[in-house]
């Protein structure tokens, strides 16, 4: 669990969020905090939610349908009206709001992008992409202008005169997309932007979105129900189930630590290979100094019960490899640095994926390096294998890896 | 699956006769006892108390069955007592009497300025050379739905100008076209408030369901009462009839925007203004059109009516003719009407599936749009708008001419040289003499049977129950079916009717409503479902049903008269007739309207057709066929009036008495009895609507 980030820090503050629906929604949040039992005749929709996005994070909420995922998201903006609870966006709380103000943040601040695309039917694409300025206020020449620079950022260029009837799903949500980023918010809330399309199309818009997210710092607020995507495109996921948060954490938190067996169920046919870093699944490897000699190697290995280390320069970074029976073949004072054979590095923060081709390369380890290029560890066949299916007797224990 | 759902709706649809083989009786007491449980256990889930239980109902129906017995066994054959007679409409009249010797200085300014812009209308229509005119209203017919129509409206144009019915013409035309424009407008305007303010709404709500269940001559007697008779008059009734639709669509249409449209707006930062006027009425206009289209053929319907308070034009004729029993005249006028409102409701309906977008809108695109794209736009626009710039040319062209030639400047369209005329009046009128001298005696004596043994029977046995006897049957249906307050709604309509003193005729009413509805039934629903296994027998009738539901009633009386005389025979035709479209109309759909997976299903058992349409096409489609059916009692019960005018008895009798002998006192009390048994009448049948949807397990619960 990732701890609690102060006022400052965070964009996005969700402090103790209700949403009930019912007769007398203020009464049930009263009597749950009071720890009278629940009233009858109410449903939480979000239940009591407290967590933080950080600036620039891509932040997805994953859940069933009726999990809450898309009231929480509409509670965000007040497009629903939470019961009680803070909302706290750009150090100001969107709850106690006046309308004028809300308006503001709306028109400023955030953007929306819908399952079913919300497009404006009766108007063109181009149109559709600058209503948020036309909203604004800003001249029909400037808004056209940059309307056709988003739509030609999403790759919609040649349909600005096109009606939302004459395109595709697919190019729908582009409109979607283009529409929200038009008026160059900070936040962007998306609400199962994809769940409607077909998955080649889903994954070309998924693929679009990262690259997008890398080119523009903006904050991502990303509601899913496809485990898969959350996992593809979260930098970290909340997982929700009857209005609470089940689990926060990275992908590979979610993935290699589920908190119970809901979760696990839906980590359980992911592809790791994509998400699982190697420095994860790294085992320890001895490290023998360049300047050792043959003879102190052999007790080294002796000692730690190893076959074969990595010889290490007098930064720690890796130089080579070399086993028990290479070192008892040469003389006792030769020095290691003369024997080994060179080694395959990957950085440590590089997927599974990444590791399979270097590893699957040559029959020794592959080491594995820190930023600075440190040896943190090494990989091989075994250990790969055993991480990418999950084998649990064979998983090296995991470090903490909130930062 | 859809076997499964079937037999739900067979045993529910058992469960109204009593007598049942005992395996069907004991899987009903399942189903019951099922539902009982869901319904008690949704109550808990909700919290709320049921407001009784189904027991509490079986009992006071039982008991309600027991006193009816009782009552019958004292009191039989005896009729509503008339020592319970509420003086309502003469008390009523007396309001009236005070409202328009004290409050004219109300109302005055409003009736006037109506007859001025009627007026002004009128002359400035005359004023117009007659061709251009012509010319336009092809024109606009041309622009909106093709040649097609255009050349619908030259026929007709051409067919009125000939048989001498011009003047009438426009004189119907002005009266059209004021309605509409003041209904359309007061109709957005209330929807659009109503959209602003829950409330409101359904207040809005509660008063067109009124207006719309409350017979139009109903509030004729009071409107000339008010106004006296001539145009004015028929104006506001016009516009109060044909408000309904619009104002529904409006709201419909705003209710039906995607809400995730109006939050996509909303989280742009859009004010509640601007999301009205960018997003809810752009998304709810092709709604809006439709119900203008449904206002136009609404305010159509009320030509002949508006005639009887003195309105001129069509209906005039029409009904003039009628009433001097010159069918030719009225045939001719009828025609005339009948081209018109064909070609109204094409001008006015969503026409061909177009791109949807104005040609304000896309020249505007084009204006503001530079570089490459610029050509295949502008080709774009000239091809989607071609005919509305070919109109505007020709039009344009026409005018000049038109201005430059003094013969067809004042071309008098109202007598056409005698060259040119054509009046099939006199033949008409001779056939229908010969018909009458020659064949009339089979007509009589088919005539006679219908009257003698079907009509006269059915209103002899609804005459015969005792008032109690129906009072509490239809009590305790009403108990069964809504509830308490359906119960005490069906006992307040019922006693309204009693106390008003027209229980007699109302029974009659509804012995000749119901035995229309019958034959309607009879003929309908097998043309329904043939239509259904057909598209070409669809695309052939489909047509015809549209004509039948766009034409004014009393069109339908017309052949119907100069064939079988006046008469009930003669209304139960016609009544059958009007409401035949709507039975037909939503068989098909029903029918058709069943999901194709299901019935591939049913298909791959190996059903036979009959057994498809049996055990999956009829329980699936049953909600739909029951509001065909719904319809047809309502308009059945519409038709008393007019079919009253052939000679038919009942309430709709007495109502017209009113409105002829302008007894203002008989024509409220037979309009609000009229009112209160449409009201208990169609409540008990969405009553049985409910259920069978309920019990259909189609809609979850």
């Amino acid at each position: 669990m990732s701890k609690a980030l102060t006022a400052d820090e965070a964009i996005v503050s969700c402090r103790n969020l209700w949403k009930v629906y019912g007769p007398d929604p203020h009464r049930y949040v009263s009597a749950h905090n009071a720890g009278v039992g629940a009233l009858d005749g109410h449903t939480a929709a979000v239940r009591d939610l407290t967590f933080d996005v950080r600036p620039g994070e891509k932040l997805v909420v994953m859940g069933l349908s009726g999990s809450g995922k898309s009231t929480l998201i509409r509670c965000l903006t007040r497009l629903v009206e939470p019961t009680s609870g803070e909302v706290i966006i750009g150090g100001r709380d969107v709850t106690k709001m006046e309308p004028a103000e809300l308006r503001g943040l709306r028109r400023d601040e955030c953007s929306m992008v819908f399952q079913h695309f919300g497009l404006f039917g009766h108007r063109t694409v181009l149109q559709n992409a600058a209503y948020g300025l036309e909203i604004k206020g800003v001249s029909r020449k400037e808004r056209e202008q940059r309307a056709r620079d988003v739509l030609d950022t999403v790759g919609l260029s040649g349909w600005e005169n096109r009606y939302p009837s004459e395109l595709s799903g697919g190019m729908k949500q582009r409109v979607g997309l283009a529409r929200a980023l038009a008026s160059d918010p900070q936040i962007l809330f998306f609400d199962e932007p994809f769940s409607a399309l077909d998955p080649l199309i889903r994954r070309d818009l998924q693929d679009e979105l990262l690259r997008l997210a890398k080119d523009i710092k903006k904050t991502f607020i990303f509601i899913t129900h496809d485990m898969a995507e959350a996992l593809k495109l979260g930098d970290r996921i909340i997982i929700m189930k009857d209005g609470q948060i089940v689990q926060v954490g990275t992908p590979e938190e979610i993935l290699l630590h589920p908190v119970d067996d809901y979760v696990r169920r839906f980590t359980a046919d992911a592809s790791r290979a994509h998400i699982v870093r190697v420095g994860t699944v790294a085992s320890e490897s001895k490290s023998i100094s360049v300047e050792t000699s043959a003879f102190d190697a052999v007790k080294v290995l002796d000692d730690s019960g190893n076959d074969s280390a990595i010889i290490v320069d007098s930064h720690g970074r890796p130089l080579g490899y070399i086993n028990r029976s290479k070192l008892l073949s040469v003389g006792h004072n030769d020095p290691v640095g003369s024997l080994h054979v060179p080694v395959p590095i990957i950085s440590s923060d590089r997927t599974l994926h990444d590791a399979t081709n270097l590893v699957m390369d040559g029959n020794n380890p592959v080491a594995v390096i820190d930023s600075e290029g440190r040896l943190v560890g090494v990989v091989d066949t075994r250990l790969l294998l055993a991480a990418l299916v999950d084998l649990p007797d064979h998983r090296k224990e995991f470090a903490d890896l909130s930062r | 699956m859809a076997a499964v759902s079937s037999f739900r709706i067979m045993t529910t649809v058992t469960k109204i006769a009593p007598e049942q083989e005992t395996p069907r009786a004991e899987m009903q007491e399942v189903e019951t006892k099922k539902s009982r449980t869901r319904r008690e256990l949704n109550h808990v889930v909700s919290g709320l108390k049921p407001p009784y239980s189904s027991r509490a109902r079986r009992v006071a129906l039982y008991l309600g069955l027991l006193v009816a017995v009782l009552s019958v066994s004292s009191v039989v054959g005896q009729q509503f007592p008339t020592s319970f007679r509420v003086p309502f409409g003469s008390a009523t009249e007396a309001v009236f009497e005070w409202g328009v010797d004290h409050l004219a200085w109300l109302y005055e300014p409003v009736a006037e300025s109506l007859e001025d812009v009627l007026v002004s209308m009128q002359f400035m229509l005359v004023d117009l050379p007659a061709p251009l005119l012509a010319l336009l209203l092809i024109g606009i017919a041309y622009a909106r739905c093709g040649p097609l129509i255009a050349g619908l409206l030259t026929v007709a144009l051409g067919f009125v100008i000939s048989v001498g019915l011009w003047d009438e013409t426009l004189q119907t035309l002005v009266l059209m076209v004021v309605a509409v424009v003041i209904a359309v407008i007061l109709g957005i305007l209330i929807g659009v408030a109503a959209q602003m303010n829950r409330r409101f709404e359904a207040f809005v709500l509660i008063a067109l369901d009124a207006m719309q269940t409350f017979p139009v001559f109903a509030y004729l007697v009071p409107i000339v009462f008010i106004f006296g008779p001539g145009n004015t008059g028929a104006l506001i009734v016009t516009i109060i009839w044909a408000l309904p639709p619009v104002t529904r669509m409006t709201i419909l249409g705003i209710k039906t925007v995607p809400s995730e449209s109006i939050e996509a707006a909303t989280s742009c930062g859009s004010t509640g203004w601007q999301i009205l006027r960018n997003v809810q009425i752009p998304l709810a206009r092709p709604s809006i059109m439709a119900g203008v289209n449904q206002t136009v053929m609404f305010a159509m319907s009320m030509a002949i009516v508006a005639a009887m308070i003195g309105a001129g034009g069509l209906g005039q004729s029409v009904w003039g003719s009628l009433t001097r029993l010159a069918f030719g005249q009225a045939l001719e006028a009828g025609i005339a009407l009948v081209l018109f409102a064909i070609v109204l409701d094409r001008v006015t309906g969503q026409g061909k599936k177009s791109t949807g977008h104005g040609l304000f809108s896309d020249f505007r695109t084009l204006v503001t749009t530079t570089g490459a794209e610029r050509p295949a736009l502008v080709k774009r626009a000239f091809q989607q708008h071609r005919r509305t710039i070919l109109t505007a040319a020709v039009l344009f062209a026409g005018t000049i001419y038109i201005s430059m030639v003094p013969a067809l400047r004042f071309a008098n369209f109202e007598t056409p040289p005698e060259s040119l005329r054509l009046s099939f009046a006199d033949p008409v009128d001779q056939a229908v003499d010969w018909l009458n001298l020659n064949l009339g005696f089979i007509l009589d004596v088919v005539v006679d049977g219908i009257q003698g043994y079907v009509l006269n029977g059915v209103t002899a046995l609804l005459l015969a129950i005792p008032w109690p006897t129906v009072f509490f049957v239809v009590v305790g249906a009403s108990l069964l079916l809504r509830g308490i307050r359906g119960a005490a709604l069906a006992a307040a309509g019922l006693l309204g009717i009693g106390v008003l003193g027209m229980w007699e005729a109302a029974a009659i009413t509804l012995g000749i409503a119901g035995a229309a509805v019958l034959v309607a039934l009879f003929i309908g629903l097998p043309i329904g479902a043939v239509m259904s296994r057909s598209i070409k027998l669809e695309r052939t009738i489909r047509p015809v049903l549209d004509v039948m539901q766009t034409l004014p009633v009393f069109l339908f009386v017309i052949p119907i008269v100069v064939v079988l005389g006046t008469g009930a025979v003669a209304g139960l035709l016609a009544t059958v007739l009007y409401c035949l479209p709507p039975v037909i109309r939503l068989t098909n759909v029903a029918l058709r309207g069943v999901d194709s997976e299901t019935v591939e299903a049913a298909t791959s058992t190996g059903a036979t057709v009959w057994q498809l349409l049996r055990t999956v096409k009829i329980p699936l489609g049953m909600p739909t066929i029951m509001i065909g059916i719904n319809q047809a009692i309502i308009l059945s019960l519409a038709m008393a009036v007019v079919s009253a005018f052939i000679g038919t008895p009942g309430l709709g009798q007495a109502l017209l008495t009113g409105v002829v002998t302008a007894r203002l006192d008989l024509g409220i009390e037979a309009g609000v009895a009229m009112f209160l048994l449409a009201v208990v009448v169609d409540r008990l049948v969405t009553g049985v609507n409910r259920k069978i949807q309920a019990h259909s397990h189609l809609v979850p619960a």
